[in-house]
C-alpha cells in the first residue's frame, strides 16, 4: 500500500517535473516577448491605426477606417518613383558591398598570424562605433564641388571645371557602401573562419586553380553567409535616413526620407504612417521570399 | 538575532521610496531646471553667451537643452498633447508654427503679469501665445562684384538673364511661394494656390533656379560662387557677409517678408513658472541688444538699444518697414501639406 502511492507520488512528481522542464523556455522567453509586444508590436499596430485615418490639415488626422492613404501611394508615380529608387540603390549598395566584402573576409579568415587577424577584424569594426552621419560628412568634403576628388580631377587634367559629384545617385550609393560594408564583411567572415582551410588545399591538390576552388569549394559553403550578410545590408539600405538626406542632395529621394517628411514637415502622419507601412511589408516579402528561395536551392543542391 | 524584512514591509518600503522619489523629482522641477528646446549650432550658443548663462542660469535655474531641428520640435509638441506632461517648458519657434500650434490648442498663454518685459515688445509682433524675440524679414542677397545689375524686386528674379546664377533653400520652400504671390498680386493677402504653383513653374522655365538644402549650403554656394542670387533673411546675409561671403542686401520692391523668432510655452511643461522666468529672461534688453549684434536680427525689445553702426545695418528704414508683409499664416495652415507635396514633386523634379 505505502509502495504503490509512493509510486504515485513519484510518477506525480515526475510529471510535475516535466512539465516544469517544458516550461523553462517559454519563461526564459517572457522577458523578451513582454519587451517586444510593448516596444515593437503595440507601437507597430498603433502606426498601422494611424495610417486608416483620415488626414486633416488642421487638426493633423481625423479617426476613420479609410484606405485611402494606401490607394494615393498606388495611385501616385512619384511616391512609386521614390520606392523604385529605393530598391535598386539598395540593390546595388548590396551587391557593391558583397563584392567589396567577399574579398576582405577572405583575407582576413586566411591570415595566418591571429594577432594579426585580430587588429584586421578592430579595423574593419572601428568605423561602426562612430555614427553613420559622421562618416557620411566625411564624403561631403571628398564630394564637394570644392572638395578632395574635384581637386585631384581638375589637378591632373582630367576635368575642366568642377564636376558634380556630391547630391547624385552615385554619392548616395558610395557612402551606403562605404557605411554597410562593415556589416558584410563581419558576417562573410564569421562563416569563413568555418570553413575548413584543408578542403581548398585538397581542392588545390587535385589540380583546380584558386579561382575554380574558390568557384567551386569556398562560395557554396559561404552561401548561408552571403544570404544573412545580402540581407542585413538590403535591410539597412532600404531604411536608410542620413546618408541620402546628407549627400543625396534635395532632389533625392528614398522612402525613409520621404516618410520623416511627411511625418515632420508635411505633419501628414496617416499617409507617413501608410508609407511606412508599405516599407516595411515590401522589405518582409523580399526578405521572405529570398530566404525561400535559398532554402529551395540549398535543398536542390545548387547551394551547398 | 537576524533582521527579517517582510513580503508587506518591502511592498510598503518600495511604494514609500518611489512615493518619495517622485514627489522630490516635482520639487526639483518646481524649483529649478527648466527644458528649453532650440535650434542647437550658433543659435543655442549666442543664447546661452548673453541670456541664459547671465540671466537665466546664474539666477538659479539649471537649463536643460533639447537641441534637435525646428519640424522634430513641432511634432514633439504635437505628439505629446495627449501625455500628462509636455516634453519642454519652451520652445524657440517662428510666428508661422506658433500660429499653427496655437492652432491645435497645444500652447499656454503667456501675457504681462507672467512676463512683464512683454509690455516693451512692439505690439505688432506678439500673439497671446507667442513671445516674440527676434525678427527680419526674408528679402535678396547678391554677389556685388559679379552682377553690377542686381535684382531691385523678387520678381525680377523670374528674369532670363539670371539663369541658373539663383540658389533657394529647400528648407524655406514656403518663403519661394510666398515670394511667387508677391510678384503676382503684391501681396499676401489672398494667395491663390493654383496662381502661385503656375508662377512657380514659370519661374522655373525662365531662370532654372539651383537648390540647396538650407542656408549652410547657399552660404557655401555664394562662397563658391556656384550662384550669384539668393532670396534669403536679411540676417542670414548680414551673417553670410560677416563670414567673408561676397554678399549685399537688396531690399525687394514688392516689399519683404516678415519672419519673427520667438518663445513658446506647450501646455504641461513640467516648470511653466521657470519657463515664464525663462521668457522674461531672453527679452532682457542688454543680453538681447549684444546677442543680435552678432545674430543680425533685430530686437523684439523696443527698450534694447544698439550702437548706431549696428542699428544703421541691421534696421530696416522706415520705408522699408512700412512695406514688410506679414506671413499668411491661415493659408499656409489649410495649404501646406498640399503645396510641399506639389513643391517635391514638381517644382524640385
Amino acid at each position: 500500500m505505502e509502495n504503490s502511492q509512493g509510486s504515485i507520488s513519484l510518477n506525480a512528481r515526475r510529471r510535475v517535473t516535466k512539465r516544469g522542464r517544458r516550461a523553462v523556455p517559454y519563461k526564459l522567453t517572457a522577458p523578451a516577448f513582454v519587451f517586444v509586444t510593448l516596444l515593437l508590436v503595440i507601437p507597430l499596430l498603433m502606426m498601422l491605426r494611424l495610417s486608416l485615418y483620415r488626414y486633416d490639415p488642421v487638426q493633423m488626422y481625423v479617426q476613420a477606417l479609410t484606405f485611402e492613404n494606401y490607394v494615393r501611394f498606388f495611385r501616385d508615380e512619384f511616391y512609386q518613383q521614390v520606392l523604385w529608387t529605393t530598391l535598386w540603390i539598395s540593390a546595388v549598395t548590396t551587391m557593391l558591398c558583397l563584392v567589396g566584402g567577399l574579398a576582405v573576409a577572405y583575407y582576413v579568415a586566411r591570415t595566418r598570424s591571429a594577432v594579426m587577424q585580430r587588429y584586421l577584424i578592430l579595423a574593419i569594426v572601428l568605423p561602426l562605433f562612430m555614427g553613420n552621419v559622421a562618416r557620411t560628412a566625411g564624403w561631403i568634403i571628398i564630394l564637394d564641388n570644392k572638395g578632395l576628388l574635384n581637386f585631384l580631377l581638375q589637378k591632373f587634367d582630367l576635368a575642366s571645371g568642377a564636376v558634380r559629384l556630391l547630391y547624385t545617385s552615385g554619392a548616395v550609393i558610395t557612402g551606403l557602401t562605404s557605411v554597410l560594408l562593415p556589416f558584410m564583411i563581419v558576417t562573410l567572415n564569421s562563416v569563413m573562419h568555418n570553413i575548413d582551410i584543408s578542403l581548398e588545399e585538397a581542392s588545390l591538390n587535385l589540380g583546380a586553380s584558386g579561382l575554380t576552388t574558390f568557384r567551386r569549394i569556398v562560395l557554396p559553403l559561404l552561401m548561408p553567409g552571403i544570404f544573412a550578410g545580402c540581407v542585413l545590408c538590403f535591410i539597412l539600405s532600404m531604411n536608410a535616413y542620413a546618408t541620402p538626406i546628407l549627400i543625396g542632395g534635395p532632389k533625392f529621394y528614398m522612402m525613409a526620407p520621404t516618410i520623416y517628411s511627411q511625418m515632420s514637415a508635411t505633419m501628414n502622419w496617416p499617409f507617413g504612417a501608410a508609407l511606412a507601412f508599405i516599407l516595411i511589408s515590401l522589405t518582409m516579402v523580399l526578405t521572405v521570399v529570398s530566404a525561400v528561395i535559398f532554402n529551395r536551392s540549398a535543398r536542390a543542391g545548387v547551394v551547398r | 538575532m537576524g533582521y527579517q524584512i517582510s513580503r508587506r514591509g518591502l511592498l510598503a518600503g518600495t511604494i514609500g521610496a518611489v512615493a518619495t522619489m517622485a514627489a522630490t523629482r516635482g520639487v526639483r522641477a518646481e524649483g529649478g531646471q527648466i527644458v528649453v528646446a532650440d535650434w542647437g549650432g550658433d543659435w543655442n550658443d549666442r543664447a546661452v553667451q548673453f541670456l541664459e548663462a547671465p540671466y537665466v542660469e546664474k539666477a538659479g535655474y539649471t537649463v536643460v537643452r533639447d537641441l534637435d531641428g525646428f519640424d522634430q520640435r513641432r511634432t514633439k509638441i504635437i505628439a505629446s498633447r495627449r501625455l500628462p506632461r509636455a516634453p519642454m517648458d519652451v520652445a524657440h519657434m517662428d510666428d508661422a508654427t506658433a500660429f499653427e500650434l496655437n492652432a491645435l490648442d497645444a500652447l499656454d498663454k503667456i501675457d504681462e503679469t507672467a512676463v512683464p518685459r512683454l509690455k516693451d515688445v512692439i505690439p505688432l509682433l506678439r500673439t497671446p501665445t507667442f513671445v516674440p524675440w527676434q525678427y527680419s524679414a526674408w528679402i535678396i542677397g547678391y554677389n556685388p562684384s559679379k552682377l553690377k545689375d542686381g535684382p531691385k524686386s523678387f520678381g525680377d528674379l523670374w528674369d532670363p538673364k539670371y539663369k541658373g546664377i539663383i540658389g533657394l533653400s529647400n528648407e524655406h520652400w514656403f518663403h519661394h511661394m510666398e515670394c511667387a504671390a508677391l510678384k503676382i498680386g503684391k501681396s499676401l493677402d489672398n494667395m491663390d494656390a493654383e496662381a502661385v504653383k503656375a508662377s512657380m513653374m514659370e519661374w522655373k522655365k525662365a531662370a532654372s533656379p539651383r537648390i540647396y538644402p538650407n542656408h549652410l549650403q547657399i552660404e557655401q554656394a555664394l562662397k563658391n560662387e556656384e550662384i550669384l542670387i539668393a532670396p534669403e533673411y536679411k540676417a542670414r546675409i548680414l551673417q553670410f557677409a560677416s563670414d567673408g561671403v561676397n554678399v549685399v542686401s537688396s531690399y525687394p520692391a514688392e516689399g519683404g517678408i516678415t519672419i519673427i523668432f520667438g518663445l513658446v510655452m506647450p501646455k504641461k511643461g513640467p516648470n511653466p513658472d521657470g519657463g515664464k522666468f525663462y521668457c522674461n529672461a531672453l527679452l532682457d534688453p542688454d543680453g538681447l541688444a549684444a546677442l543680435v549684434q552678432k545674430s543680425f536680427y533685430s530686437p523684439a525689445n523696443t527698450k534694447s538699444v544698439l550702437p548706431e553702426a549696428a542699428a544703421k545695418q541691421i534696421a530696416f528704414t522706415p520705408n522699408e518697414q512700412k512695406a514688410l508683409h506679414n506671413r499668411p499664416h491661415a493659408f499656409w495652415l489649410k495649404n501646406r501639406s498640399d503645396l510641399l507635396d506639389w513643391w517635391n514633386k514638381e517644382f524640385k523634379s
